[in-house]
């Protein structure tokens, strides 16, 4: 008896603790890697590599915040990478034709925003839940990957380095921070904002959890997804941006295995379809953990190979507890 | 008197709070085509489905052939010669008649591969035998309900043992000519010597095809005895010969005299016809009928939830057209759906945010979320409903099913709805729950708001409306009220 009473609090507070690793899973993992970095590497925790690690991520950062909307209004979008590819050569194309940074980024933005809504349209169309925009935007994917190559030729498009405004946007500063990592930023910053704060941000998750039951109390669900879509297509345009602004080159295939990355960080981050809970600081954790371990690992020099195996079984663990989790 | 196929011994069953079956006895003969009748609820199903081993009997004996059997599951009646068509079909859409018939048991030749050709003639033959000659291997999906139909009888008696065969409304969507014909096949297996259990609510259906009657009510047998014996109208009093024992709160008000809804000819084609009526300041008007009469899809049609063919709908005077329940809405007719933990909440999420649901605009600065304004609608509501719930962050999913109805109820109170549609609003959920129910739509009305209710306890529907509409196939065939809105009334213009 006696036995019974001083076993039974001590398994009950390791359930507890069990509980609250398995609801903060994300910030578990980003403080471990943390201090993996800080353990084994002199570098980790300067102010050079930081804002290494967040330029890195600046451009999966913007993608991930669009992708977290989407998800949170249980749908999938696959076709980000491939829209980035669009943005990208015909965004170059543009500065090097108009030599204008302006009319570069507004073609971009434009023609993110109009794959998206286009995903958007579909999906209403078929009436489709998670499944059924996971397909559909494998359709847009092709549909985008083939219009890159068109437009390109299949070539590289170099940009006009004679256009500095142009390239700043990828190299610059402003008041020591890069404008990258500023952009990340900013598009968190709003789309945290709509989430917690907007009657669209309460709907989004409204919608993914139950889209029946909103519809039926007089919200028009249908428009609320093609919305999720279009932000996540306008994302896709701002990353082109920030991509081409960087490296300084548009190919066809410039943003393949974004989706997956965005896709990822959203996920590790601990977002899932209607979760109530679900954030953008959530996802900038995943964002942060997958720059952490492509960083971390590499200051450690582990093999590439280790590293995208480690993002997998992370992957796979948020995955599982994502479902134990309340909501 | 022929031999019994089947016996029933005092039979009961329980579930979490209701007597399902209450000791109930009887017999069927060989060749004897046996209905059951009862209300909604009365236990006709839960017998189907302890003799097709679908539930288990908690008490009694069941005599088969003579033997007394056990039968533990489907496999184990289908054994004794037991087979079963439900209401809802069961055959897979994607595969031809044949594959139907003889899913998981297909010939197989000596090769041990799936004797096709066999399949296919056996199928042909069975089709052929109930009268219903079709090549089998049409796929499923492109038949009508009526060929369903007879391809689960084909299936049934593709059984070689097949001695009793239990059928659950199997015409309710069938037409006329369509059930005349399974008539005479019903009649061709009586003459082959198979018995079968008929339930149906169709009263002159069982009056041209059947025996011998049962009638059950709350899950005892009232009577049970050679159909010749029975009126139509002893039937049906026996169905519902209940006292009402629910009760229900007083109201000492009339309603108004405006017309606050009115609806006009609205149409469906196959679902409803021709609904016209009208609702008045402060009146519940309940809607009576059968389940799958058209209750539900009349009031899905009103707020543009489902299309409609034709017809219109004013409110206070002003036509609408709602497409959407959006416009519902906006025009100020709010539908408490029948399925309320798909189409009422979302239940993860928490209790705040459901009542704020349909009103968000009550929030809203600029599409920002005023929270405390939330937070006292929340706060408001769950003290005027007497919610119990821990907190208003509490999910809801975590609530009683009385809980969660009066935040479905009090979501649609936060609008500035006028009429209020409330799709069997105190189902599944415990008596004092539902007189808390009943007082809210009485505070409703006296505020000058309307209902219309839809309702298939009767005593409820009797009880709470001024006056009740009975839709039976999708018309309206009668309006009550006062002394003419009786129980006996309701159910000749229902059946």
């Amino acid at each position: 008896m006696s036995v019974k009473t001083t076993v039974a609090p001590k398994a009950d507070s390791l359930r507890k603790i069990g509980r609250i690793v398995i609801e903060n899973l994300n910030w578990v993992i980003l403080i471990l890697l943390v201090l993996a970095g800080l353990l084994f590497s002199d570098n980790f925790f300067t102010w050079n590599n930081m804002s290494n690690v967040l330029k890195q991520v600046s451009i999966n950062g913007v993608l991930a915040a669009g992708f977290t909307i989407v998800i949170l209004a249980d749908g999938f979008d696959l076709s980000i990478g491939t829209i980035i590819s669009v943005c990208a050569v015909v965004a170059v194309g543009t500065l090097n034709a108009t030599k204008s940074t302006f009319y570069a980024v507004m073609v971009s933005l434009v023609i993110g925003l109009a794959f998206g809504i286009f995903n958007g349209i579909l999906i209403r169309i078929i009436k489709g839940s998670n499944s059924d925009s996971f397909l559909t935007t494998l359709g847009t994917m092709l549909l985008a990957q083939s219009c890159a190559y068109t437009y390109s030729g299949g070539f590289n498009i170099y940009c006009d380095n004679s256009i500095t405004s142009y390239r700043n946007i990828g190299k610059g500063m402003i008041m020591g921070i890069p404008v990258l990592i500023i952009i990340m930023f900013a598009v968190m910053l709003i789309f945290e904002f709509i989430l917690k704060k907007t009657t669209l941000g309460r709907n989004i998750k409204l919608s993914g959890s139950n889209r029946v039951a909103v519809f039926m109390s007089g919200i028009n669900a249908h428009n609320i997804k093609i919305f999720s879509f279009a932000v996540t297509g306008l994302c896709a345009g701002i990353a082109a941006i920030m991509l081409t602004a960087r490296t300084g080159v548009a190919s066809p295939s410039t943003g393949y295995g974004y989706e997956v990355d965005a896709a990822t960080a959203a996920i590790i981050g601990g977002n899932r379809e209607g979760g109530m809970r679900g954030s953008i600081i959530k996802t900038l954790t995943g964002v942060l953990i997958l720059g952490f371990i492509t960083n971390v690992m590499n200051l450690m020099n582990i093999n590439t190979v280790i590293q995208t195996i480690t993002k997998g079984i992370i992957l796979l663990v948020a995955l599982y507890t994502n479902r134990m989790k309340k909501a | 008197m022929g031999k019994s196929i089947l016996e029933v011994k005092n039979v009961s069953k329980l579930f979490p709070g209701v007597k399902a079956l209450d000791n109930v006895s009887l017999r069927v003969q060989k060749g004897e085509i046996h209905a059951f009748v009862g209300e909604n609820g009365a236990g006709k199903s839960t017998l189907m489905k302890i003799l097709n081993g679908n539930y288990k009997k908690e008490e009694g004996a069941i005599f088969f052939d003579g033997n007394e059997v056990d039968i533990q599951s489907p496999a184990d009646a289908r054994n004794l010669g037991i087979s079963i068509i439900f209401q809802e079909l069961n055959l897979v859409p994607h595969l031809s008649i044949a594959e139907n018939i003889f899913m998981g048991r297909l010939f197989k030749n000596k090769q041990n591969l799936i004797d096709w050709k066999r399949v296919y003639q056996t199928a042909d033959h069975l089709m052929e035998k109930i009268g219903y000659p079709m090549n089998s291997k049409v796929l499923v999906e492109k038949l009508s309900v009526a060929q369903k139909q007879m391809v689960e009888i084909a299936k049934a008696l593709s059984y070689e043992n097949t001695k009793l065969i239990l059928m659950d409304e199997p015409s309710a969507s069938l037409t006329t000519t369509e059930c005349e014909k399974m008539f005479w096949v019903v009649r061709e297996l009586k003459k082959q010597g198979v018995s079968v259990i008929y339930i149906s609510h169709k009263l002159e259906e069982i009056a041209q095809l059947c025996d011998w009657v049962t009638i059950l009510r709350d899950g005892k047998i009232i009577d049970s005895g050679e159909l010749s014996k029975f009126t139509r109208e002893e039937i049906i009093a026996k169905m519902i010969g209940r006292e009402i024992t629910n009760k229900f709160p007083r109201r000492d008000r009339k309603p108004g005299e405006r017309e606050t809804l009115k609806v006009e000819a609205l149409s469906r084609k196959g679902v409803i016809e021709n609904i016209s009526f009208s609702l008045r300041e402060g009146e519940i008007l309940g809607l009576a009928g059968l389940v799958g009469a058209g209750r539900t899809e009349i009031a899905r049609a009103i707020c543009g939830i489902d299309y409609v063919d034709q017809g219109e709908v004013s409110v206070n005077g002003k036509k609408v057209k709602i497409d959407n329940p959006k416009d519902a809405l906006k025009a100020g007719i709010a539908y408490l759906s029948e399925d309320r933990k798909h189409e009422g909440l979302v239940l993860k999420s928490s209790v705040k945010w459901n009542i704020s649901m349909a009103n968000m605009k009550n929030l809203l600065s600029l599409g920002i979320v005023n929270e405390m304004k939330d937070n006292k609608i929340a706060d408001r509501m769950i003290q005027a409903m007497q919610i119990k719930t821990p907190s208003k962050e509490q999910y809801v999913m975590n609530l009683s099913g009385g809980n969660q109805q009066k935040i479905v109820i009090g979501k649609w109170l936060n609008t500035n709805a006028k009429v209020f549609i409330f799709d069997e609003p105190t189902r599944g959920i415990d008596v004092g729950a539902k007189y808390e129910i009943y007082l809210l739509m009485n505070q409703l009305v006296s505020e000058g708001k309307s209902i219309i209710m839809i309702s298939s306890e009767m005593p409820e529907v009797l009880e709470m409306s001024d006056r009740v509409l009975v839709v039976n196939k999708g018309r309206i065939t009668a309006s009550l009220t006062d002394g003419d809105k009786k129980a006996q009334t309701v159910m000749e213009y229902a059946i």
